[in-house]
């Protein structure tokens, strides 16, 4: 890995805001992919990353690395794929890291970033949340956790988020892949946290319709857990692309929602004058619409999944918060052009399609 | 009944196609082309576009059967042209010209190589032999001939050059659609613009052997000559020794360059301007801005980079499509990546040559009435339409000056006139419901070259001016505003040309640029085209760029994003 010309600011922390396209090697997608959102002129909560790099110091330093090798020699590595063994050996591994600490001068290093984000914000133990940030992205592949407050909590979750690199799924998901079993490291994401009024994703194309001209907004009360885990129907908003016009907009009952509390966070009953209004203003729709299309362009016109939310804590527009973009997967896109029958010549078939277009 | 607005109406009527009440009456709608015709045009050059552009572009529509639009009809207002597409609505007529239209496309698609040749040493063949007509010794009635024969050449060249461009930029826009729809790539996204650059084109070549002459005139050590004397004392400066003609005469050499490719002018969709052939003040003018440069010919560097980054754009594209489909899929991208091609190298083939023999031909008529005192000056041929050279070449014996000195008039008055109205007729006050109509012929050709796409303003970089993205890269430099081609010889290098729009004889400046910001411009427009070959980022679409910006001021460009900061200072 050539890392010449990379900004340092520490070998184990960085500062998003000094983070640049290519540290994806350094401290992962996630990360970089928060750092290009803030060039973008999107609003992202202040934070750091733990390199990747730190990820490995940890496992070489604590002697972790080599005991979890030496337990997955007993293992046939195919047979990790499975479910039984997988959760074996992910359970066993977590007890190996239970109690480890950071090694010192990491340990240092980190607590030092967390005081420093204390005092920009002006909050001593501003809550934070963790998450992990791999060189790939694996959505959903390993542990998040939010609203951490002080340091020693934060160490515990650092330590936390790198265990999760040997949760069962993540061993099993590897093992499918062809990949290391031991394991990839990974870098962790650190954040203030945002109060969330509401929150929820974006889709800078219409992921049920293919429509590429439309963005589809789904956003519920609360934190965003409360639609990422589905556990209410969202309102969901479809607006036009072009215009920025609300072409329809679904407000559901949303019965619950996920808050902060002292000690994490906690799913509670929605005031009932609350439950049936819209979580967004036209203004805050707007807004992120028009965030999502600079964000698309600069992507390539690939259209983007954002995790978004609207903080309490700020008026508009500086509540507007992004929180993550990646590239939509798993959708067919819908065409009026139609694929080529075998055995149809290419020229026919572009021939076909240009009149089409034409006299459509 | 539609009526004349007091600014719609043409003061003078010099021929058959200027704007008339039946025009009116009869078109929905003509649209100003302010690409072309501001500053309007010299009497020639106005007929000469109504006469033989409007023939070329009906004639290909009609030729090719574009199933929804017969074409452009063309007319003249003092100097300017206005258009107006006819619409074909009937849909079982689409479909039977669709059928032609169908089979027109077909060697565009199997064959585009063989189908542009053919079209380039048609038009080349008879340049040649225009040019070895001898203007100054020939016989009145060979002159004729020749008159003739060059002008009517011109129908033709604009027949075949709307021929290639419904057909090219048609198959541009699908692709472009398909990708947008498909896989969520359109021409505003950066990976298209690496897709369509690193090609080769004929005005690349002509710029590299600019280049060649420069290092040679170093190596003959005659460059202090070429930059020491005033531009038209040069060649005579250069003859006093032995190394300076050498540079002149060689195999090679600066007169042979000339000979071979100096038949383009600063404006080429004009009469007025004397081609390079006839002064090479503006070829001067490059060689010493390469002078100052010095270093290496920039393409020469960042062409194996460029080209390395279209095949993993390519790459990239065809990626997201599935496999099954990814032949048919390389097939049209690569016509489509001609249509770059085309757009920029053409008019060397066209509008240059074209516009150079024709302006060489009206010249020596006026030549010979000037010797009989019937005129006062050849260069104002301009004023004279070719009707009038007909009366006149062998008889010699009209006065023309009075005719001149009216139609003189009536120019200067109409050429300061520059804030012409955008349209006329029936739908001028429904801009709207004119862009509707517009759109209705599906034509992509002034969609994607001059028209673009409406710039999506956005406060987010907080930058000072928003367009959209040309070429891609960011870079710095100083703001050069380059109003006409006069203002060219001013770059120096490092600057950032701002501008309302370029025109393909600048091309040789562009190694000396940091970036370009116009006011218009589209995906195929000149600027963009040349700026993704040389790298240089290029904004389009800013609308006031030349407004806002100011000779001396430092500008950063981010071409990707389509968007410019002034900076401090």
């Amino acid at each position: 890995m050539d890392l010449a010309g990379v900004k340092m600011v520490g070998d184990l922390t960085l500062w998003l805001k000094d983070i640049n396209k290519g540290h994806v090697p350094v401290v992962g997608r996630k990360c970089v992919s928060l750092a290009e959102l803030i060039r973008m002129g999107a609003r992202v909560p202040p934070g750091f990353a733990l390199t990747i790099k730190a990820n490995e110091t940890m496992m070489c330093e604590t002697g972790i690395g080599n005991k979890v090798h030496q337990y997955l020699e007993g293992f046939e590595p195919r047979s990790l794929g499975e479910f039984s063994s997988s959760k074996r050996a992910g359970n066993d591994i977590l007890q190996i890291m239970k109690g480890v600490r950071l090694p010192e001068d990491m340990r240092d290093e980190l607590f030092k970033s967390y005081e420093e984000l204390c005092g920009s914000t002006g909050i001593p133990n501003v809550a934070v949340s963790v998450r992990s940030s791999g060189p790939e992205s694996r959505p959903g592949l390993f542990e998040t956790y939010l609203n951490v407050q002080g340091k020693e909590e934060l160490e515990r979750k650092v330590l936390a988020c790198w265990a999760s690199v040997f949760a069962p799924r993540a061993i099993a998901n590897r093992v499918q892949q062809g990949g290391v079993v031991e394991g990839e490291y990974i870098g962790v994401v650190i954040l203030q946290m945002v109060n969330a009024r509401s929150a929820g994703v974006l889709f800078s194309v219409n992921p049920i319709t293919a429509n590429l001209n439309e963005v589809v907004i789904e956003g519920s009360w609360g934190l965003g857990e409360s639609v990422v885990q589905a556990s209410v129907a969202p309102d969901r908003f479809t607006i036009d692309k072009r215009t920025l016009e609300l072409k329809e907009s679904i407000i559901n009952e949303k019965p619950r929602e996920v808050i902060l509390t002292s000690k994490g966070t906690a799913v509670e009953a929605v005031a009932p004058e609350r439950k049936a209004i819209s979580c967004l203003s036209e203004e805050e729709i707007k807004e992120l619409v028009r965030l999502a299309k600079i964000v698309e362009i600069h992507y390539g016109g690939i259209p983007q999944d954002v995790e978004w939310a609207i903080s309490a804590d700020y008026s508009f527009p500086d509540n507007v918060f992004f929180l993550q973009t990646r590239p939509v997967v798993g959708v067919k896109w819908g065409s009026k052009y139609t694929d080529k029958p075998p055995g149809k010549s290419a020229a026919d078939h572009i021939a076909d399609l240009m009149v089409e277009r034409i006299t459509r | 009944m539609v009526e004349w607005k007091a600014e719609w109406r043409p003061k003078r009527r010099n021929h058959l196609y200027v704007l008339s009440y039946e025009d009116l009456q009869a078109y929905p709608c003509w649209y100003l082309d302010s690409v072309h015709s501001i500053p309007p045009w010299t009497p020639l050059f106005a007929w000469s576009w109504a006469h033989h552009q409007r023939y070329g572009d009906l004639w290909a529509a009609e030729t090719l059967g574009f199933p929804t639009c017969r074409g452009t009809d063309w007319r003249e207002v003092d100097g300017c042209g206005y258009m107006s597409p006819i619409l074909v609505t009937d849909k079982t007529e689409q479909k039977e010209r669709a059928t032609r239209f169908r089979e027109h496309l077909r060697p565009f698609i199997d064959d585009y190589h063989g189908v542009w040749s053919g079209v380039v040493k048609e038009l080349m063949d008879r340049y040649q032999r225009f040019k070895a007509f001898d203007v100054t010794n020939s016989t009145s009635s060979a002159l004729w001939d020749h008159f003739d024969e060059v002008f009517r050449f011109n129908y033709r060249v604009w027949g075949l050059h709307s021929w290639v461009m419904y057909t090219l930029s048609g198959l541009y826009a699908l692709f472009e659609d398909i990708c947008r729809e498909r896989v969520g790539i359109d021409d505003t996204s950066a990976v298209w613009h690496r897709m369509i650059r690193g090609f080769d084109n004929k005005l690349f070549e002509v710029d590299r052997m600019f280049w060649n002459l420069y290092e040679r005139a170093v190596e003959l050590g005659v460059d202090g000559v070429i930059k020491g004397n005033p531009l038209d004392e040069i060649i005579p400066a250069l003859m006093e020794d032995e190394r300076g003609d050498r540079w002149l005469n060689e195999a090679n050499g600066f007169r042979g360059f000339l000979n071979e490719h100096g038949w383009r002018m600063p404006r080429m969709m004009e009469f007025n301007c004397k081609p390079w052939i006839e002064d090479p003040s503006p070829a001067f003018s490059f060689i010493r801005q390469y002078i100052d440069k010095s270093g290496h010919f920039e393409m020469d560097l960042r062409r194996p980079e460029i080209v390395k980054e279209r095949k993993e754009a390519e790459q990239e594209i065809l990626s997201r499509f599935p496999d099954s489909q990814r032949d048919w899929i390389r097939s049209l991208m690569e016509v489509a990546q001609k249509a770059g091609v085309f757009s920029e190298e053409h008019t060397y083939y066209f509008e240059h040559m074209s516009h150079s023999l024709m302006r060489r031909a009206g010249y020596a008529c006026a030549k010979r009435m000037v010797d009989k005192g019937l005129m006062e000056d050849p260069e104002d041929f301009v004023f004279l339409l070719p009707d009038e050279f007909r009366k006149n070449i062998i008889p010699l014996c009209l006065d023309y000056r009075p005719l001149i000195s009216e139609r003189r008039l009536h120019y200067d008055e109409y050429s300061k006139r520059l804030d012409r109205p955008p349209l006329i007729g029936e739908l001028a006050d429904d801009p709207q419901g004119a862009m509707e109509y517009m759109a209705a012929t599906k034509d992509d050709v002034m969609m994607k070259i001059s028209v673009g796409m409406e710039a999506v303003a956005s406060v987010d970089y907080k930058a000072d001016l928003y367009g959209n993205p040309g070429a891609p890269g960011i870079s710095q430099g100083t703001v050069r505003v380059v109003s006409s081609e006069e203002d060219i010889p001013k770059i120096r290098s490092g600057d950032i040309l701002v501008a309302t729009t370029t025109y393909s004889s600048w091309t040789p400046v562009f190694p000396l640029l940091e970036g370009v910001v116009l006011d218009s411009g589209a995906s195929l427009s000149h600027a963009a085209i040349v700026g993704r070959e040389y790298n240089i980022p290029v904004v389009i679409q800013t609308k006031e760029a030349t407004k806002r910006l100011r000779d001396g001021q430092r500008i950063r460009v981010d071409g990707s994003r389509g968007a410019v900061w002034i900076l401090p200072g």
